[in-house]
């Protein structure tokens, strides 16, 4: 009896994964036919594989990014992955005072450079070398969630200038319209950092006009041109229906 | 029953090891390793729910697998460097995601009450509870290595080919250890309820 069980139950095993031949298919459902407690065996294991098969995957929604940012952030010291070997460096600046002076030197050109960039008025900024130095500290900023929509607005401020880093992830084309006094503001740059496919992208006195499909990353840099506290205001639409409408302040 | 399977799986087929995927994660990826840090938030903004569902399904602590989520991302940040274009980024990430999941259970297991294993194996039949609610119960009371496989098959619905890179085994025997996955729960379920 246990022999004819092992037997059926290989039998089912291998139709149910798919490796089952053409004699062993007529084996078993010779054994069904013949036994009513063999056939309530095999429609138990093809009932519950239908049940697991029914199940919808969760999706609870929880956002750890700006978590994980920062723990790396703090983590590498705002170093990139690739500047983790050392070796070239070590060998060839030795003794320590020749590193040292080779750092000082470095920090100095890059130092001139990066207030050369910041303080010109060429607009030739280049924001991801900025961006990239910079680790997730906004004070303020927007974060969004719903289940097929994910946007997140992360502000940096060098001096008087305003990085408004937007990161969205949506499966619906999303609007966004950001806008701001002139007499606060002076737009530096704006432009998409990552996207997909080509996005609109508008420029009016005081507003900037984008959109997001899919995984889109879009940077606007605005130069505070007033001592007193100055707001942006950002909202996001998806057809036509309002998700956000924030008022962010900058002192 | 296997050709169903295979038009599921067939999209899916660049997923093999020997020949590169196209994804659009790489150039997220070479960005993340050439530019700057900050363009991996592109990457945990996409994959931190999948991942946390995981978790969520797998230890059943939503504090915990807020943590755990947040150890994977960082963990695959600093395996990065080492990353692989033959393999789709989710795939490598989910690798990493079960095998942390896998060890967290076997901490967890460590230091659990000899009372509560007891009172596992000496549950009361549930009668009046719903048949999903059941099946959930059962998929918790199997080992670690098939409560994965189900997880991920069923709960995640991932392909065979996924689960197999996820898991590290190969595709054969994900189907086998699925089929016993579902013996061992209409076992269960056949002796602690009256789900049948």
């Amino acid at each position: 009896m246990w022999f004819r069980k092992a037997r059926l139950d290989r039998l089912i095993k291998a139709r149910m994964t798919g490796e089952i031949s053409a004699e062993q298919e007529a084996k078993l459902n010779k054994m069904l036919q013949d036994s009513d407690a063999q056939e309530k065996e095999y429609l138990r294991m093809q009932e519950l594989k239908l049940q697991l098969e029914s199940i919808r995957p969760t999706e609870e929604n929880i956002d750890v990014s700006v978590r994980v940012i920062q723990k790396i952030s703090a983590a590498n010291h705002a170093e990139n992955p690739k500047t983790h070997n050392f070796d070239v460096f070590n060998s060839y600046f030795n003794p320590l005072p020749a590193r040292f002076a080779f750092v000082m030197i470095i920090g100095i050109i890059l130092g001139a450079g990066l207030t050369w960039m910041v303080t010109s008025q060429s607009g030739s900024v280049n924001p991801q070398m900025l961006s990239g130095s910079l680790s997730a500290s906004g004070k303020q900023g927007i974060s969004y969630a719903s289940h097929n929509t994910s946007i997140k607005l992360v502000p940096y401020q060098i001096e008087n200038l305003y990085y408004l880093n937007f990161v969205v992830d949506t499966r619906n084309e999303t609007n966004f319209e950001v806008f701001f006094s002139e007499t606060d503001f002076v737009m530096k740059k704006s432009e998409y950092v990552t996207s997909q496919g080509s996005q609109p992208l508008s420029f009016n006195s005081g507003s900037v006009v984008f959109a997001a499909n899919g995984i889109t990353s879009f940077q606007i840099i605005l130069e505070k041109v007033t001592r007193s506290q100055a707001s942006v205001t950002v909202t996001a639409t998806q057809n036509q229906n309002n998700l956000i409408s924030r008022q962010l302040f900058f002192d | 029953m296997k050709n169903d399977d295979k038009i599921k799986d067939k999209s899916l087929s660049e997923i093999s090891s020997e020949k590169p995927v196209k994804d659009d994660d790489h150039d997220i990826v070479r960005r993340v390793l050439f530019e700057s840090v900050n363009v991996y938030e592109l990457l945990v903004v996409k994959y931190q729910g999948p991942v946390f569902n995981l978790f969520l399904r797998m230890i059943h602590d939503r504090d915990e697998a807020e943590e755990m989520t947040q150890i994977v991302f960082i963990k695959a940040y600093e395996a990065l460097p080492a990353f692989s274009f033959e393999h789709r980024f989710f795939s490598w990430l989910y690798r990493i995601a079960v095998n942390q999941a896998l060890n967290e259970l076997k901490k967890q297991r460590r230091f659990v009450d000899i009372e509560k294993i007891k009172n596992i194996s000496e549950e009361a039949i549930e009668k009046d509870a719903d048949k999903d609610r059941l099946l959930q119960n059962a998929i918790d009371k199997l080992k670690d290595k098939y409560k994965a496989v189900i997880v991920l098959k069923y709960f995640q619905q991932l392909s065979y080919k996924e689960v197999a890179f996820a898991l590290n085994i190969p595709e054969k025997k994900v189907r086998s250890r699925l089929y016993d996955a579902r013996l061992q729960l209409k076992e269960i379920l056949e002796r602690n309820t009256d789900y049948f």
